[in-house]
């Protein structure tokens, strides 16, 4: 004999079961019949498109999608995009694009108002306010340290050195550097009783000043780090740099992994600026005029460095 | 009594279940059938956006020595390593396009060897095969050289 719960369990499944799926027959409907499976088909299907773009070129660029996709969410994975309204949702929609290296994206966004691409650096990213495009990107890793304890050098590279017209404008930079950073050593190569090259090897960090030459007038700056070691470290340091300077509006900028300067850069830590060009005159202008403004941005990164 | 009761039974539920599952999957399998072409990238769209991308940076395109902006679309002999594709190429399922790549060039002749993206099938064969003329940088100098680029395409795109 079965018990009156028992009875009606039955049919209690199947009307569960039966409302279920009449509403699934009537959202499944109503997406097809107001174009939301087509709106996110669409979506889907540019921004993987969009991906692929940004991944073909080369440089820094982005792209704010131009349709409102505020009544969906989309949610980016390593190698595709899902665009769906509910969760689940039977007309969500997945297309794929080919990703870079191991690099995931792994964002989700709840009806974006705002839907940005960016390519910066190698990587795109989905951000929700326009970048600064000449920003360098590099890994949020740990540096936190006390800077008080750290034996900093400054130089000169070899090339600036052997012309006059570029010393001048490194030792401006220098000198401003060294007003910022009191506990600093010079290298011998800038003043006589500095300390040697061996003795800079030996140094927490060591920043290398140099002044670019290019035949044209552009105004670029660089940061040079070594490969090898803690790479992601000295990248973090050299991108730091680069995004202090871009207060001086430059042309162009960068954070170039090298295995040229090498013999300059043997300390753990270090970084090759290349400030300006000594061809332009605005770069000649900027050195003259900035000085303060140039050392104080490097010492900035440095202390971000190490906060 | 017992006969009229007896699909209450455990096994009832459970075929019940296995019979509702297969035929929410199925209709769910239909849904994407036909909405996956309800919106259709131009033909060659595509492939010339991906294609585009062994042209890059990322891939084998040549910087110079300074990383300087690169060169546009010159390629890097040096560069064009199955390493090197397996990184900016980095398929993680079979269901995208696949692509065997080599290198030639003009003068001094030489040949790549053909490097293939990871899921690749040597038993299907290509669908589309084309041959671009690109610059490449090569022992010093920038030369004239040929892409050419096999791609299954058809066989695999989001089957």
């Amino acid at each position: 004999m079965k018990k009156r719960g028992q009875l009606v369990l039955k049919p209690t499944i199947e009307l569960v079961i039966a409302i279920t799926v009449f509403l699934l027959f009537i959202y499944v409907g109503k997406t097809w019949g107001n174009a939301e499976v087509f709106q996110k088909a669409r979506a889907a299907k540019e921004t993987a498109l969009i991906i692929d773009a940004m991944y073909a070129s080369d440089g820094n660029s982005y792209i704010t999608y131009p349709v409102n996709i505020s009544k969906f969410s989309i949610k980016f994975s390593k190698d595709n995009i899902n665009v769906y309204k509910v969760t689940p949702d039977p007309t969500a929609f997945t297309y794929y694009f080919v990703p870079l290296g191991s690099y995931a994206l792994n964002k989700e966004l709840i009806k974006p108002e705002n839907l940005i691409l960016a390519r910066l650096g190698k990587e795109v990213q989905i951000l929700d306010k326009e970048p600064n495009l000449n920003a360098v990107i590099y890994d949020e890793v740990s540096t936190k340290s006390t800077i008080t304890d750290k034996k900093i050098v400054l130089d000169i590279e070899q090339g600036t050195l052997n012309d006059p017209k570029k010393l001048e404008l490194a030792k401006l930079i220098i000198e401003a550097l060294k007003l910022q950073i009191p506990g600093a050593y010079l290298t011998s190569s800038i003043l006589q009783k500095g300390i040697s090259g061996r003795q800079a090897t030996q140094a927490d960090l060591l920043l290398t000043i140099k002044i670019g030459s290019y035949d044209d007038q552009r105004n670029v700056i660089k940061a040079y780090y070594p490969i090898g070691g803690e790479e992601n470290k000295k990248r973090k340091l050299a991108s730091l740099i680069i995004n202090q300077l871009l207060i001086l509006n430059p042309d162009g900028a960068n954070a170039i992994p090298t295995e040229q300067f090498i013999s300059s850069m043997t300390s753990d830590l270090a970084v090759l600026i290349e400030i300006g060009n000594i061809n332009s005159e605005t770069s000649q202008d900027m050195i003259n005029s900035k000085p303060t403004e140039i050392a104080s941005a490097i010492y900035n990164a440095v202390k971000g460095y190490y906060r | 009594m017992k006969a009229q009761y007896a699909a209450d039974t455990a096994p009832f539920y459970i075929v019940f279940g296995i019979v509702i599952s297969l035929l929410f999957l199925a209709f769910m399998w239909i849904l994407a059938y036909y909405s996956t072409d309800i919106s259709k990238i131009p033909d060659g769209v595509e492939y010339d956006i991906i294609t585009q991308r062994f042209l890059s940076s990322n891939c084998f395109g040549y910087m110079t020595t300074d990383l300087k902006l690169p060169e546009k679309n010159t390629l890097d002999w040096n560069r064009f390593t199955k390493e090197n594709l397996d990184y900016c190429y980095s398929t993680t399922i079979s269901t995208q396009p696949q692509f065997a790549l080599k290198l030639k060039l003009e003068t001094p002749p030489r040949e790549s060897d053909e490097i293939k993206t990871n899921y690749w099938s040597d038993n299907i064969g290509f669908d589309k095969q084309e041959s671009k003329k690109v610059p490449v940088y090569y022992e010093g100098k920038i030369r004239q050289g040929q892409l050419i680029i096999s791609t299954q395409w058809e066989f695999v795109r989001f089957k």
